[in-house]
């Protein structure tokens, strides 16, 4: 193994580039930003590259398939197609350019909006399979899915107008409180992370394991 | 001009301060005899056996890792995946790693690649890593939903496992993994929380995607910085309820402290 792809190597850059951005945050010295400026742009250009690579492998993987015309390899051709086609276009034209402005308008954006609201759809079938009174967890569900639903359905406020104020304690209060909570417990779950990076003690993410190789 | 960032300075104190406190357990830890106490987490020990029931089913596993960039969910979630990719080949289970989602989490390709190429390594089976089976779908977020969507149908995976981030799409994934009978994981992003609760057969829930790797290790210093940032929780505790307490007396230093 070459001495660059060693772990440790990997495992000192990222907590060394993790002390320099929380040094960064917190300290006003600006050769400090300057270095973290670069870096930022350094990630630009890596995404940008990375960007590159999944495609390569869209293209592999999807070639085959058009290449050996197992089942469905149609779909996986005009996948192909179109991305070359937009990739092309939105070369010569720009991102701003009629026709890929056209394509994003007319069949992007309206494709992630009818999966957007398909996801409603979703929910509403997981909503009626737990929303049960078989528990007390489950019936507390139920009850606080019912006043938040008819608080925001205009029907609600016809039917009774207690539904408003208690959806709204129940949003502000109980929902509010345990995000918090969350987020909380989020926050210094973070914070111990980052000291396990930069100690060198966790490096899972790096090479898929915890063990020295 | 300070050499401290202005109202950064007691958020900085406090954060090397929890510093010392998760390194001082991780130290206390290395020295224990045993494994610190740890609660168990049955969403990240259903793993195990989610992917070694889809073995014997001759059924392949999905792992997602979301669709954030370098982000700490995104990495705890890499932890995870790598984990489910040693338990796959260990158990000679087909693993499918759906990559994209997002312009940011294309930089995480390749290292999500690396992870499951490596977990392979580890357990001595590389002859069965399948590169083509870590693929990168697309960098648009419902277009990389409805690709995984399909391949969740197409391959009658056995388990689905998705950690980290996620938007309104891991509804569909999860309900469509439960369609085919598939085990489902979810680590519940706040956001997310109620819908992963009432489709996922387990959830991660907050700190416990961010502790996955810690706990998974066994590694007592890793476990040991779960304790010290336990620590951290009750210091957090006991400000909010001082500082709640100091405001209905008039007293406003802990926000003025914090630049709340």
């Amino acid at each position: 193994m070459a001495w660059y792809q060693r772990k440790e190597i990997s495992m000192f850059l990222t907590g060394a580039i993790l002390v320099v951005f929380l040094l960064d945050w917190h300290l006003n010295i600006p050769q400090l930003r300057a270095v973290t400026d670069e870096l930022t742009n350094w990630g630009v250009v890596i995404a940008a590259f990375a960007i590159g690579l999944g495609y390569v492998s869209m293209f592999q993987n999807y070639g085959k398939k058009v290449q050996k015309q197992v089942s469905g390899w149609y779909y996986a051709a005009w996948l192909l197609i179109a991305t070359i086609v937009v990739s092309i276009l939105g070369i010569y034209q720009g991102v701003d350019g009629s026709i890929t402005g056209y394509i994003y308008t007319n069949v992007t954006g309206i494709l992630d909006g009818t999966f957007y609201s398909i996801a409603l759809f979703y929910m509403a079938s997981a909503a009626y399979r737990s929303f049960k009174f078989r528990s007390i967890e489950s019936s507390l569900l139920l009850l606080s899915a019912f006043m938040v639903l008819l608080k925001n359905a205009p029907v609600g406020n016809v039917i009774w107008t207690g539904f408003n104020p208690i959806g709204t304690f129940i949003m502000n209060y109980p929902v509010m409180g345990v995000a918090r909570g969350v987020g909380i417990s989020i926050a210094f779950a973070s914070i111990a992370l980052a000291l396990r990076v930069i100690l060198g003690k966790e490096y899972s993410f790096l090479a898929g394991t915890s063990e020295a190789k | 001009m300070s050499l401290l960032v202005t109202g950064k300075t007691v958020p900085f104190i406090v954060l090397i301060g929890l510093f010392i406190a998760i390194y001082y357990s991780m130290m206390q830890a290395q020295k224990a005899k045993e494994l610190p106490y740890i609660r168990k987490v049955a969403g990240l020990d259903a793993i195990e056996e989610s992917v070694e029931r889809s073995s014997e089913m001759n059924r392949p596993v999905i792992a997602g890792y979301g669709l954030g960039g370098f982000d700490t969910g995104t990495l705890s979630a890499l932890s995870i995946t790598g984990y489910v990719a040693r338990v796959a080949a260990r158990t000679r289970t087909e693993i499918f790693v759906p990559a994209g989602g997002d312009t940011g989490t294309s930089i995480v390709y390749p290292q999500a690649a690396e992870i499951v190429r490596n977990a392979y390594d580890d357990e001595g089976r590389l002859e069965d890593y399948k590169a083509a089976n870590v693929i990168f779908l697309s960098e648009s977020q419902f277009a990389w939903a409805t690709a995984q969507i399909g391949m969740i149908h197409e391959k009658n995976v056995g388990a689905a496992v998705f950690t980290g981030l996620y938007g309104p799409e891991v509804a569909a994934l999860s309900e469509e993994a439960k369609d085919v009978g598939a085990v489902v994981i979810v680590s519940g992003d706040v956001r997310s929380l109620a819908v992963t609760a009432c489709i996922a057969d387990y959830i991660l829930i907050g700190e416990e995607l961010y502790a996955a790797g810690a706990y998974l290790s066994k590694d007592p210093v890793q476990i040991g910085s779960i304790r010290g940032q336990d620590w951290g929780k009750i210091f957090a505790v006991a400000l909010i309820i001082i500082g709640v307490v100091a405001l209905q007396f008039g007293f406003n230093i802990l926000t003025a402290m914090f630049n709340i």
